[in-house]
């Protein structure tokens, strides 16, 4: 059956990631369907993705729509020699920086309590019982998006899709047009710029 | 053994277990030999652990969200550009081009292939609400509903292929009770019997039109109501004739393709000139000469075109096959094919192809 995707009845949910970004790419009858049909599969993933740059659910659910919106209008972007969700991830990152980028430039609203977070919040003010090991918890996780924005950009795409997402490093070198031996030595430098920001956290 | 500032990358990939053998060993044997780079080793490897963490689940489905977004999106930009239209009378150049409108194209032709199973799904939908959502958020229940007599009815008249009795209760049903928590669905699939059943195109689209002005919930959440809008909209410029054509082309068996070809012939550079394209693929495909994949698309499409008599129907496949090329990447080719449309008298088909050309990348691979 020849171009299953456009021209016959289609069962979108038996297509592969690569197959349904094609679809969308291509533009044609049923794109639509097929963007769909990538959301309901890597919402979640890419939701996860964007709360640990943005350390919240609000903001998280922002650049969850926003990421998966540029994925749908950018998809020209998109080249199918490389796989397509880890160039979702990577739109996502992007978006997650630049949301923590302009949180910063608004100091008053991360100092102000009234205004952080949910999950900031509840660093300052723990309830539940478990409060240690939460409260530790989310202060390196808010340790750890601050010292995201130090990284540079590719150090940070690469320490991303491969620390949070687990994407074998082969992948992560397809997907930003570079050699593995490069990503290695960009994970390396990664951790080492988190491992100064965080020493204090990690070493006691 | 290697220096210091070649195990770097071997620490940070090993720390992820993505070493090979013959890594792991050049590496134990450097760590085992330097203090420094084996203290360095350690740390890292504290630091991921310390690093480890999960985020939450989402809890929500975001595509009811994105639907709407997008759909909003394409409203304002039908109003922006329906100064254009007039200017530029081409349908397509309106908003820039074909990859933009197509996204947005219905399925028609699986629409109406499937008409049969759209019916089954109208029944469940009717019988278990799990149809559009309603746009209120405090819906009646069935049982509650004025209109859960109309919807059965309507179901029914449909399994018994009574389709303009079936419309015509629906119709009679929400104008009686337009407030009704099933009303926006009522009137959604008034619709599509009008669309998909009764190919009443004029009818169909009023009640499109009237479905996104007094249900825009139940609308924004439906793409093929939006998608077919969208063709009808165009379509009605021309009084509908391209979707008549389109209907009586697939309605003939032996002539299909050469009606196919006079629809574009006709109508080229438009919606349905495109799906009459895919169908005269389809008839490639039914009679079985072709495999499975995006080559084979290519495949049954150039055969297509080989067999087209008309010079707009050519033209016009010549567009779609420089398409898939370019969607394979072979940019060379696509260019070439691109650059033969531009050329081409059909004013429109070769404004399409100007703006693909425009959009290609310079620096691709043939």
């Amino acid at each position: 059956m020849v171009g299953r995707s456009v021209l016959e009845e289609k069962d979108w949910a038996a297509l592969d990631d690569q197959d349904l970004a094609l679809a969308l790419k291509r533009g044609g009858l049923g794109a639509r369907a097929a963007f769909e049909e990538l959301v309901r599969r890597h919402q979640g993933r890419v939701y996860a993705v964007a709360y640990r740059l943005t350390g919240n659910r609000e903001d998280a659910l922002d650049v969850t729509q926003e990421a998966l919106l540029k994925a749908y209008r950018k998809i020209d972007a998109w080249r199918p020699t490389g796989q397509f969700v880890p160039w979702l991830l990577r739109v996502t990152t992007n978006l997650g920086i630049d949301h923590l980028r302009k949180r910063k430039r608004r100091p008053r609203e991360r100092l102000d309590e009234a205004h952080l977070p949910e999950t900031e919040r509840a660093a300052v003010e723990p309830t539940s019982l478990d409060t240690g090991r939460q409260v530790r918890a989310l202060e390196i996780a808010a340790r750890i998006r601050t010292a995201l924005v130090v990284l540079s950009e590719k150090q940070r795409a690469v320490f991303v899709l491969r620390h949070y997402e687990g994407l074998p490093l082969a992948d992560v070198a397809t997907e930003m047009g570079c050699t593995v031996g490069s990503v290695k030595v960009h994970l390396f430098r990664a951790l080492k710029k988190l491992q100064k920001e965080l020493a204090d956290l990690y070493e006691n | 053994m290697l220096k210091c500032r070649n195990v770097r990358g071997l620490i940070a990939a090993s720390l992820y277990g993505e070493v090979d053998e013959r890594e792991r060993e050049a590496l134990e044997a450097h760590l085992s030999a330097c203090a420094r780079c084996r203290a360095e080793h350690e740390a890292l490897g504290r630091l991921k652990a310390a690093l480890a963490g999960g985020a939450p689940e989402l809890d929500r489905d975001l595509v009811p969200v994105l639907r709407a977004r997008l759909a909003e999106e394409t409203g304002g930009r039908r109003q922006e550009t329906g100064g254009r239209r007039q200017e530029t009378g081409g349908r397509r150049q309106e908003t820039g081009g074909r990859m933009e409108w197509l996204g947005w194209r219905v399925q028609l032709a699986g629409a109406l292939c499937l008409a049969l199973v759209a019916l089954l799904v109208y029944q469940i939908a009717v019988s278990t609400d799990a149809g559009r959502p309603s746009d209120t958020a405090a819906a009646p229940t069935e049982a509650a509903s004025a209109l859960q007599p109309a919807l059965q009815q309507a179901a029914q008249l449909s399994a018994g292929r009574d389709f303009a009795g079936a419309y015509a209760a629906l119709k009679e049903a929400v104008e009686a009770h337009p407030d009704d928590g099933l009303a926006g669905q009522a009137q959604a699939r008034l619709a599509d019997v009008a669309f998909a059943e009764l190919h009443w195109y004029r009818e169909a689209y009023e009640d499109y039109r009237t479905l996104a002005g007094r249900y825009p919930g139940v609308y924004a959440n439906s793409p093929e109501c939006i998608e077919r809008m969208d063709l009808l909209a165009e379509a009605r410029e021309k009084d509908y004739d391209p979707l008549y054509r389109l209907d009586a082309a697939r309605g003939s068996r032996e002539e299909a393709f050469g009606k196919f070809e006079g629809v574009i012939a006709l109508y080229p550079g438009t919606y349905t000139a495109a799906l009459a394209a895919e169908e005269m693929a389809r008839c490639v495909v039914r009679e079985g000469a072709v495999a499975e994949g995006a080559e084979a698309r290519l495949v049954a499409m150039g055969q297509a075109k080989e067999r087209c008599t008309h010079p707009i129907a050519i033209t016009q496949l010549q567009l779609e096959i420089a398409h898939l090329h370019r969607d394979l990447e072979h940019n060379g080719t696509a260019r070439d094919l691109y650059q033969e449309v531009a050329d081409s008298d059909t004013m429109v088909l070769a404004n399409l192809a100007r703006e693909s050309l425009a959009k290609l990348p310079r620096n691709s691979a043939p």
